[in-house]
């Protein structure tokens, strides 16, 4: 079942910071390992998992791969998900710094 | 183990915040547009009036994503006291039946060639 492999794919946090990464726009594997400590073996392995999962897809570009979102189905919601994961935190925040500024 | 618990068929995010400021205060702040607007604002939703209003306790709101393929979803904030004179406030986010549709029938569809290729 896809969404299980979908699922177990993001539950690894590396592979769902590689995925939040992606959600931004694509990317190849050695632009992708800036500012993670990852190795290139891991790095392949994780980018096999989520490709697996069609949560990405890879394209040849030249000598390189890009990374992007799969841009059907399922991780369209993985991406939704996540994205809005990120959001709300950083709204209440905002909500906590205009609850001060209020009067009561 | 600790991840917020996700439903997985019908796509939504349930989250909880804990509030040191009254629930009538924490009202105001989500539904007057001029201080919903300083935390919340107008770009993130499809209709800045609510959708329904359960006055003091419950507010739902409409959002479209800013970005392809623009999914519609209702969020509701919940409102509920938390004992300690402060609120606890649960944001709940649901994808709207129609973009879950169109992921379905996209899924369906997922031996079609890609509707957009790189340039």
């Amino acid at each position: 079942m896809i969404e299980d492999d979908i699922f177990r794919a993001l539950a690894d946090p590396t592979r769902r910071a590689i995925f939040e990464k992606l959600a931004e726009g694509s990317m190849n594997a050695s632009t992708l390992r800036e500012g993670m400590d990852i190795s290139q073996p891991a790095m392949s392995q994780h980018l096999s998992v989520l490709t697996n999962a069609q949560l990405v897809r890879a394209q040849r570009q030249g000598r390189f791969v890009n990374y992007a979102v799969n841009p059907e189905g399922l991780a369209l919601i993985a991406q939704w998900l996540t994205k809005y994961r990120a959001y709300w935190p950083a709204r209440i925040e905002d909500l906590k710094i205009l609850l001060k500024d209020m009067d009561q | 183990m600790t991840e917020p618990k996700t439903k997985v068929d019908v796509p939504c995010i349930e989250l909880e915040f804990d509030l040191s400021d009254p629930p009538q205060k924490v009202w105001r702040a989500v539904t007057i547009p001029e201080l919903r607007e300083r935390w919340l604002p107008q770009e993130g939703l499809a209709d800045p009036d609510p959708v329904t209003v359960v006055p003091g306790q419950e507010v739902r709101y409409e959002l479209r994503d800013d970005a392809p393929p623009f999914l519609e979803s209702t969020v509701t904030f919940v409102l509920i006291p938390n004992g300690t004179g402060g609120t606890c406030l649960r944001v709940l986010h649901e994808l709207k039946d129609a973009a879950a549709t169109q992921i379905a029938t996209s899924s369906a569809n997922s031996n079609s060639p890609p509707l957009m290729r790189a340039a």
